[in-house]
């Protein structure tokens, strides 16, 4: 047996056999010579929302409720949504928690919102000082009340009988006339509302009805002393939530996505966050329009004074943003060819696609150089930015970067020239906790994010995404699950050059009922991929028409840079008024202070200041700035003719004006 | 035995059979056997044709095999100008011809044959009845009867310098016409002959009034010297001389002469329009049917090329739809005859056209055959091929039309690409052009459609339309393309601008496609035609197609002098599509154009009623008015007054 065994080992072609292995052995070593460990990506750094401080500045009041983490989104408190929405109409808001609110508070103070959560953390004294000052003409914005309110509203709504919405039905209080309105009347509007059918009060007399929805009243005024109580039935705070913030399941996470063969699931997009009714071509920014024409509707008893979200007399503003991914050399002549029109772009710079000199170049010549980042641990195949372990220089393990890592490269290599402050995601891919996305930009530093909105087609090629499809045109500050605002702000991207949503006509009307009806921010994205790729003659035209078109509307065309030091500039303005109804003068203090960099940086742009361009019907019919006066002639009117603007220099300001007769055909008293 | 003495077992002969055959099939993989592919090519026909016009061209017939003859220039410089045109062998001048025609082109080798010498006679009688007969290098009897002596033997001239009625700007760019064949001297100008054109000062186009009628005779020959401008210019046996040896012939080596590079004027145009609406019309009017679609005052004809099947080809295309353009992308058939691939832009096959690679190997062009994966057999797909496999990618809704050679690239044998194309019965070619190290402008002569020709002279069915600026991207070729457009806008010429439709990868692609993005601006806010080479091609057929005939004219009253005071002509003409415009001359001699009826009673009594309306022109510096033609049959009576 063993001498058989022997001979048959003799008789092997020991040559062939060697053969066979050196060729297995090239054949590994061919297939696997890009073969590298891959580690897990560490933890990323992630930074909470920030409880909000109290303010004691401004002429509208918001009370927050106390913080309380919610472990569902029907649990999240949306009360601080109010803030956003104060900031953006009015300006800086005072603001101070429910428990600790006293009389003292309601001092110099024109309007006070009470939000859902907070209007049940309110004890009796502090509703019976809150109704003691409405009697002497305050006005105070309630929604959906809860707790001991009966005494100022002398009936309460049922809260157990709240029911889900879907439209807004009538909006006859809106200040916004014509098509405008029409618009609002389209608007979707998913939340809750209390059915509300007073037996004991009279409508048109003990109450009125501004605007219903789903047939029902949802805002209701009820006159009380001097002042008047705006009720709010429906939960307008997360009506704006879900279609700002989008609509995600009740654990705040997306759906991720099942690759080709359903083998593994990829990152969820940012246009799953896109609320179904808002998933399309969306001209109208439903949430500014509806939020604008609530609080215009108290001016009437009380009016204030406002600070405008741009400077000078812009009507809206374009930024103008290129994601440069790929193809290096074009983004640089692109950015060539805008300076050589005297235009600056903000592009947003992925890691190691363009060489260090090329940002600098960029840098030089004004262009403002922001973050396009992929998630460490939740990104698209192919595009990951990576950092990796090298044996003499050759890369033998992996890992993805993290946010800061990205954030830190992109800053050494801008240096000396200002850091980056605004991140876009590289793939249009968000995590799969919508909360921790901005919980992981906000602990790498920045400022901004403009992920959300329109893409390139990365979740659904043919998927037509364009114009207001979070319903907003402004930065707004998201919710965490504690029920307080991150410090970044979310800016939505309007139009990209790649979807197919996107054509010039449509981003036309866009820029130019930015203009003349929403004054909001259109934020483009003019991808530097889609010239190469899938070159188009809209796309051509578009990005070389644009600025000229919003220059032609007074649009205000400032880089992302810019544009958000002015929105952290006009947040730490100061505007208050104070009214007297007897002369119809309402006297406006305002404080711009522009710092000494800025200053030396030959930026002082501050913003307008607004007030109401009729009062009871009555026009404007005089007004002095800092004791001289100005022709009422001259002033500028906002699209929907509802406030005047008048444009600001820095420094302290006491503007005055008076409402007259105007319009009215009667003659005055004698 | 001999089994354990050799080693040779069962398995290691399969071993060593087998990676031979491996080694075998990887080395061919490598270096596969090409196999031979021909294109198939179509021969040119010299079958007479019947126009329904008033011009005849007579032609020699079939020309000995071997030699080229230029007479089919004229056919095409008629359609061109006027529209309908009959070209005749020359064997069939007799009665019937010299009764059915107004005007008669004796070219320069219909001339030369003894049956066009022994029709003097009545080529006399014919101009003395009115007839206008132009006779090229007229010979023997010919010319002692209608020519100057032709003693002064051949000559080469530098320029053209005096051409009649003309004006200066016209006339200085005519002069850059290289002058590529000699004229035929004498020593004396012909008695009682005004010369109509002049080369370094010695007539070489004069004409005489007979009768009614006028002789024109031509000492220079014009079908070769257009030609040789629009078709190209090649070497002895057609082959063509590469202005760079060692790579592949490029159509730019087919440009005649290396001083139309930057020209901004097609000169050969010019010269066809001279020779018909001033030389033709010495004695007769020229009613014509306008070159441009639409009776628009000038024409952008626009194509594009892709590289590549990816991304989106076709996207110029689709944007000049916009602008009720048809305009062709010219697109390469995939190498590989899978046709999984699925592209959006297939839904708009319509755009789509063919960019046919000569040398298909080196687009790795093959139909191939595989073995265990590996390619040991493979055949370079000729034209036929690379079209059907395109039109297969396509689907079913393709129907690929127009042909463009990727890259400029031509063939050693003249004739060789357009008897290719025209054999694959396609109807035009963009092929002609800038390419390889010649400076860009409009180096054909030309940017409208031609019909291209086999090496002897005669006609293919296939159209070639000359690129005249090529993807312009730097400063001074966008100047030159604006400067030509806005000519072109101003004189009535076409101007075939070809982008590239590949991605915008570089500041030039940047500048070309804003180039692209003006000129339309430019054609829309000045009426001009925008369209693509296939649409100007079919409209020129459709011209050729119409019915233009002047069927009586009469004058009306005369002076006390005598002279007419008001003259009449009777024009006839059928179409069957609409935007065809009839050219009506402002001015004749002292007349002038008075007014238009419908109908031809209407010349003895007009009515306010039938009037109609015109649109003034300009054709050549002259004031001409436009008669839109509706689709159908029109008899207008069209008046001039002193």
């Amino acid at each position: 047996m063993a001498r058989s065994l022997r001979q048959s080992w003799r008789r092997l072609p020991r040559l062939e056999l060697w053969l066979s292995i050196i060729a297995a052995i090239a054949l590994l070593i061919h297939n696997l010579g890009d073969f590298k460990l891959s580690r897990p990506a560490p933890p990323e750094e992630q930074q909470p929302a920030p409880a909000p401080r109290e303010i004691n500045q401004g002429d509208v009041l918001v009370l927050f409720p106390v913080a309380s983490q919610s472990s569902s989104l029907q649990s999240l408190s949306t009360d601080q949504l109010w803030l956003n929405a104060i900031e953006r109409e009015v300006g800086r808001a005072r603001m101070i928690e429910a428990g600790s609110f006293t009389t003292n508070n309601l001092r110099d103070v024109a309007w006070v919102v009470v939000p859902r959560r907070a209007s049940s953390q309110l004890e009796r004294a502090q509703i019976d000082a809150l109704q003691a000052w409405v009697n002497t003409g305050g006005v105070l914005i309630l929604e959906q009340p809860e707790g001991p309110w009966r005494s100022l509203l002398n009936t309460l709504p049922v809260s157990s009988a709240r029911r889900p919405t879907r439209n807004v039905t009538s909006f006859d209080g809106a200040i916004t006339r014509g098509a405008v309105r029409d618009e609002l009347l389209r608007m979707p509007i998913r939340t809750s509302i209390i059915p509300w059918t007073p037996d004991e009060l009279v409508r048109g007399h003990d109450y009125e009805v501004y605007m219903e929805v789903d047939g029902l009243p949802a805002l209701v005024s009820i006159p009380s002393g001097d002042g008047k109580v705006y009720m709010l039935l429906i939960d307008i705070g997360r009506a704006v939530a879900n279609l700002t913030q989008g609509l995600t399941g009740e654990d705040f996470t997306l759906d991720q996505n099942p690759n080709e063969d359903a083998s593994e699931f990829g990152p969820p997009f940012v246009a799953q966050m896109i609320s179904d009714p808002l998933r399309g071509t969306i001209m109208v920014p439903f949430v500014d329009l509806l939020l604008r024409n609530l609080l215009l509707i108290p001016d009437q008893v009380r009016p204030i004074a406002r600070l405008w979200a741009y400077p000078e007399l812009h009507r809206g503003a374009l930024l103008v943003t290129r994601t440069a991914t790929e193809y290096a050399s074009l983004s640089l002549e692109l950015g060539q060819a805008d300076s050589s029109r005297g235009y600056t772009t903000s592009y947003f710079i992925s890691e190691g696609l363009l060489a260090p000199e090329h940002i600098l170049r960029l840098a030089r010549h004004g262009h403002s150089l922001e973050l396009a980042a992929t998630w460490a641990d939740s990104h698209s195949a192919g595009r990951a930015i990576t950092r990796s372990r090298t044996i003499f220089g050759h890369p033998w393990s992996v890992r993805p970067a993290t946010m800061r890592e990205q954030t830190t490269t992109l800053n050494n290599q801008l240096n000396p020239y200002p850091p980056a402050i605004a991140h876009r995601n590289l793939e249009g891919v968000w995590t799969t906790d919508i909360l921790e996305g901005w919980s992981r930009l906000q602990a790498a530093g920045l400022l901004l994010d403009s992920t959300l909105g329109s893409d390139a087609g990365d979740f659904d090629p043919s998927l037509e995404l364009f114009g207001y499809t979070h319903g907003t045109g402004h930065a707004w500050r998201p919710i965490d699950r504690n029920g307080n605002r991150f410090q970044i702000y979310e800016l939505p991207v309007h139009s990209v050059d790649r979807n197919p949503g996107y054509s010039w006509p449509r981003l036309r009307r866009l820029i130019v009922e930015s203009a003349e009806r929403y004054h909001t921010t259109i934020v483009t994205d003019w991808r530097v991929d889609t010239l190469v790729e899938a070159p188009a003659w809209d796309a051509l035209e578009g990005w070389q028409q644009v600025r000229a078109l919003a220059h032609s509307q007074d649009l205000w065309v400032p880089t992302l840079s810019e544009y958000t030091t002015f929105l952290f500039r006009r947040l730490s303005s100061d505007i208050s008024s104070t009214w007297d109804s007897e002369e119809r003068l309402l006297t406006i203090k305002a404080q711009l202070p522009v710092s000494e960099a800025a200053q030396r940086a030959d930026d002082t742009r501050t913003p307008a200041i607004a007030f109401p361009a009729r009062i009871d019907g009555r026009t404007v019919d005089r007004v002095e700035v800092n004791g001289v006066d100005l022709d009422v002639n001259e002033l500028s009117l906002s699209g929907d003719r509802a406030t005047h603007l008048l444009a600001t220099t820095p420094g302290i300001h006491e503007i005055k004006v008076w409402w007259g007769y105007g319009n009215l055909e009667i003659a005055p008293p004698e | 035995m001999l089994r354990s003495r050799t080693n040779l077992h069962p398995y290691r002969v399969a071993f060593w059979a087998f990676a031979l055959l491996i080694l075998a099939l990887a080395l061919l993989d490598r270096h596969p056997i090409d196999l031979a592919a021909e294109d198939e090519l179509s021969e040119g026909s010299w079958a007479p044709r019947r126009g329904r016009g008033d011009t005849a061209v007579i032609l020699a017939t079939e020309p000995p095999a071997g030699q080229a003859t230029y007479g089919y220039a004229w056919v095409d410089l008629i359609e061109q100008e006027i529209g309908p045109v009959s070209a005749l062998p020359v064997d069939e001048l007799g009665a019937e011809v010299y009764q059915s025609f107004k005007t008669l082109i004796l070219t320069a080798d219909a001339a030369s044959t003894q049956t066009a010498q022994s029709q003097v006679e009545a080529l006399e009688r014919f101009s003395a009845g009115g007839g206008t007969l132009l006779i090229e290098l007229p010979q023997g009897p010919l010319r002692q009867t209608f020519g100057a002596d032709g003693r002064g033997g051949w000559r080469q001239a530098r320029s053209i310098t005096a051409a009649t009625g003309l004006e200066p700007d016209n006339l200085e760019s005519l002069g850059r016409l290289p002058l590529l064949v000699p004229f035929k001297g004498s020593t004396e100008p012909r008695a009682h002959a005004e010369t109509l054109l002049a080369m370094d000062g010695a007539p070489v186009i004069y004409a005489m009034r007979r009768g009614e009628g006028a002789v024109i005779v031509a000492d220079a020959d014009f079908g070769q010297l257009l030609t040789l401008i629009q078709r190209g210019a090649s070497g002895p046996h057609g082959q063509v001389q590469q202005r760079i040896s060692g790579r592949p012939p490029l159509a730019s080596d087919l440009v005649s002469d290396l001083s139309l590079q930057g020209e901004e004027v097609p000169l050969a145009d010019l010269l066809e329009r001279y020779l018909v609406h001033h030389v033709l019309s010495f004695q007769h009017p020229v009613f014509a049917l306008w070159p441009v679609p639409n009776g628009a005052r000038g024409a952008l004809v626009l194509s594009h090329s892709a590289s590549s099947l990816d991304g989106r080809p076709l996207w110029r295309s689709m944007h000049e739809r916009t602008l009720r353009a048809r305009t062709p992308t010219f697109v390469p058939a995939p190498q590989s005859d899978r046709l999984d691939q699925a592209h959006h832009w297939r839904d708009e096959p319509g755009h789509a056209a063919f960019l046919w690679h000569p040398y298909p190997d080196e687009a790795e062009l093959y139909q191939t055959w595989n073995l265990f994966g590996f390619t040991p057999l493979r055949r370079p797909l000729p034209l036929t091929e690379q079209r059907d496999r395109l039109s297969a990618w396509l689907g079913s809704n393709a129907s690929i039309q127009g042909i463009r050679s990727a890259e400029g690239l031509w063939h050693q044998e003249h004739d060789a690409p357009w008897r290719a194309m025209d054999a694959a019965g396609l109807a035009y070619s963009a092929s002609l052009g800038p390419s390889g190290q010649l400076q860009p402008g409009i180096l054909f002569g030309t940017c409208q459609p031609f019909r291209a020709t086999d090496s002897r002279g005669r006609p293919l069915r296939l159209f070639e339309v000359p690129i005249c600026f090529e993807h312009p991207s730097d400063p001074d070729s966008i100047g030159q393309f604006q400067a030509a457009l806005e000519r072109a806008g101003q004189e009535g010429w076409a101007i075939h601008l070809h982008m590239n439709t590949d991605g915008i990868r570089s500041k030039d692609d940047l500048a070309a496609s804003s180039a692209w993005h003006e000129a339309l601006v430019y054609a829309e806010r000045h009426q001009l035609w925008i369209g693509g080479p296939g649409e100007l091609a079919a409209f020129r057929r459709q011209r050729s197609e119409a019915e233009l005939k002047v069927r009586n004219w009469s004058v009306q009253t005369t002076m006390a002098d005598g002279r007419p005071r008001v003259v009449e002509f009777i024009v006839e003409a059928a179409t069957q599509h609409r935007g065809t415009h009839l050219v009506i001359p402002a001015q004749l001699g002292e007349l002038r154009f008075d007014s238009v009826h419908r109908g031809e009673a209407a010349a003895q009594r007009p009515a306010m009623a039938d009037r109609v309306a015109t649109t003034p022109a300009q054709l050549l510096g002259r004031d001409v008015r436009l008669l839109q033609l509706h689709p159908g049959f029109t008899t207008v009576s069209i008046r001039f007054t002193r």
